[in-house]
């Protein structure tokens, strides 16, 4: 699951290369997803706003969350 | 009651004559007239005043105090007779009394007649410096420091303590001196306290204030440290020589240590990986490490079958390996057994201590069974076990720097191919990059902690690590006080046939908050490898009361609402 976020935050980087703000924000999401067992270590408050930058379905959300803080992801 | 006078007494009992060579007898009514007269302070003893006057102004007193100060007797006192013995025996060291004359004459609280100027005088001269080093500078001091010896001359211990205070500053924190006299800087310095100290030469003479500062600040340990000297010359322990370590689990310990690590870096470095790649064992922990399912740990040999796959361990087995690695990088060490004289292994809690160079450390990886260093390593949380002994502040910061160096290489080498940066940076500029960040209701959070606790395989004490470590990334400090609480119990009731006991947690859950209103409490019962089981207030009270579960230790936190009105039942 983390090797498909990161593809998908590879392609947002893409995408914005003329908004920096936006390039900034994937730039950074890159780096935190550098760590495979990111999201076994930050709030769950960061963990769902990056899903929602990287453009998971809201009600899909939850779900992605559950099986990234599986035991052997912390 | 007997009714003779001192005399009479001294004929009654005559082994009391020897006595009375260094001794005033007096009355108990002259003892309580002594004892109740005015203090005055001096350093830090208390004397009576009335017993200084008496010494200038009492021709006995005076003689006893003059031979006492010439070395003709070794000591001094005053005191009664009752039923042939000793008692209320009044003594001070001989600087004390001079002092404190010196003291109640500089307040004027003692005008000196001319006798009494001329008794001060040569008082003053018998244990003056002047006196002292007639006595003694040419004289030799032997002693034996780090399995060496050494025969020193007290002239130059008296020189060292006489030396200005910016010379013996820049002696002690130079690195570029290592020798005074032809000996380890260290040791010398440690010879001429240990002179000062062992010879009583404070109380003895009258010292110049300079030498009296002198030995205070070695003393402190603050100027030059030390503490560590004299102690673990030899490794006494003899249980770790019949351990063989397996090669995994030694080549995982000693993977990526680096070479150019000092001999204290790389035993930091061990007990790091050890506590990372070991666990403890939950039965063990269940059971208040007592009674059947603690004896299957006393057995010396299981020590050697630990692997990084069979990895369970308990207190007194971590310490066995770790004394075997400490040994093999030539570190002396001493096993601690609480409460126990020499190696009762197996009968309590045990930790170590070790020294290198002038480290004294203290390895506890069991300071707390759910927050000692065996899960806090796991966690890269701070480490609370491994600790230095020595007061001395720079000693303290160099250690801290040696165990946060080794921690942060461990760290590294686990996310190698990552090259992740610091999460926590990293998530400050993205809080200001993004527009995301949003309250998660309390109801989803709460359900998502079930759901995995529910459906996620662990065994033992990793799987209450798991949801303590969930309770942290789910939930905010305050929603951890007040809506999710986590309490690991004993559950004496197993239904599988290897363990007596095993550690369970109670989990509680109210969304509106415990104490806001606690009759919402919902509490559920979790086992390792079982569904979670919910469970009524009354169900788990009455589990209480029969026995079947218990808290761990008597001051364990409690489960909100539960037994409240009780008290602590165990």
């Amino acid at each position: 699951m983390i090797e498909k976020l990161k593809l998908l935050n590879n392609k947002l980087i893409e995408i914005n290369q003329d908004n920096k703000l936006n390039l900034k924000k994937y730039q950074l999401i890159q780096k935190i997803l550098n760590d495979n067992k990111c999201f076994g270590k930050i709030p769950i408050e960061y963990a769902y706003a990056i899903l929602k930058d990287l453009e998971i379905p809201e009600n899909n959300i939850k779900e992605v969350y559950m099986e990234l803080i599986n035991i052997d992801n912390i | 009651m007997e009714n003779l006078t001192i005399e009479e007494q001294l004929i009654k009992y005559p082994y009391l004559k020897n006595m009375a060579q260094y001794t005033i007898f007096t009355t108990s009514d002259d003892i309580e007239k002594i004892k109740n007269s005015e203090k005055i302070k001096v350093d830090n003893e208390v004397i009576s005043i009335e017993f200084l006057k008496r010494i200038l102004q009492d021709a006995t007193y005076y003689d006893y105090a003059k031979r006492y100060f010439d070395k003709k007797i070794n000591s001094f006192c005053v005191s009664y007779i009752i039923g042939g013995d000793t008692a209320g025996s009044i003594y001070y060291p001989k600087v004390a009394i001079l002092k404190g004359i010196e003291e109640l004459t500089f307040l004027n609280k003692l005008i000196l007649q001319p006798i009494e100027k001329e008794r001060l005088a040569s008082l003053q001269n018998s244990i003056s410096f002047q006196h002292f080093l007639e006595e003694r500078q040419y004289q030799y001091y032997n002693i034996v420091i780090d399995q060496k010896k050494y025969t020193i001359p007290i002239r130059q211990i008296i020189d060292l303590m006489q030396m200005s205070e910016e010379e013996f500053t820049k002696l002690c924190q130079d690195k570029n001196i290592d020798k005074i006299n032809n000996i380890p800087k260290e040791h010398f310095i440690y010879a001429a306290y240990k002179y000062f100290k062992t010879n009583n030469v404070l109380e003895e003479y009258l010292m110049p204030k300079k030498i009296e500062k002198r030995f205070k600040d070695i003393g402190s340990l603050q100027i030059i440290d030390l503490q560590a000297i004299n102690k673990h010359l030899e490794t006494e322990d003899t249980k770790y020589k019949d351990v063989v370590i397996k090669p995994d689990l030694e080549k995982e310990i000693m993977m990526g240590m680096p070479k150019e690590a000092n001999t204290l870096e790389k035993a930091i470095y061990i007990y790091i990986k050890l506590c990372k790649i070991l666990t403890y064992d939950d039965e063990y922990y269940a059971v208040n490490q007592k009674g059947e399912a603690a004896q299957k740990h006393q057995d010396i040999g299981v020590v050697s079958n630990i692997t990084t796959q069979n990895n369970k361990v308990v207190c007194y087995e971590f310490n066995l390996l770790y004394s075997k690695l400490l040994d093999s990088l030539g570190i002396k060490f001493r096993s601690d057994y609480e409460n126990m004289v020499g190696e009762a292994y197996g009968a309590g809690h045990a930790n170590l201590e070790f020294r290198w160079n002038k480290y004294l450390v203290r390895a506890d990886s069991v300071t707390s069974i759910l927050k000692g260093d065996l899960v806090q390593a796991k966690l890269n949380e701070p480490l609370n076990g491994l600790n230095i002994l020595n007061y001395n502040k720079e000693t303290q910061e160099e250690f801290k720097e040696m165990v946060k160096k080794m921690y942060t290489l461990i760290i590294e080498e686990e996310k190698k191919d990552k090259g992740v940066e610091n999460v926590g940076e990293l998530l400050n500029e993205y809080a200001q990059a993004t527009a995301n960040i949003k309250e998660i209701p309390l109801k989803e959070k709460l359900d998502i902690l079930l759901t995995k606790v529910n459906t996620s395989k662990m065994e033992g004490i990793d799987a209450l690590s798991y949801i303590l470590h969930l309770r942290k990334i789910l939930f905010k400090e305050e929603e951890r006080q007040n809506n999710m609480g986590v309490t690991i119990i004993r559950n004496g009731n197993v239904a599988g046939i290897s363990k007596i006991a095993e550690a369970i947690a109670i989990i509680t859950l109210n969304e509106q908050g415990f104490m806001h209103n606690p009759e919402q409490n919902i509490y559920y019962y979790f086992a390792p490898n079982m569904p979670l089981v919910n469970l009524s207030k009354e169900e788990l009270e009455e589990k209480f009361r029969d026995g079947t579960f218990a808290y761990v230790e008597k001051d364990d936190p409690r489960i909100p609402g539960i037994l409240e009105e009780e008290g602590i039942k165990r």
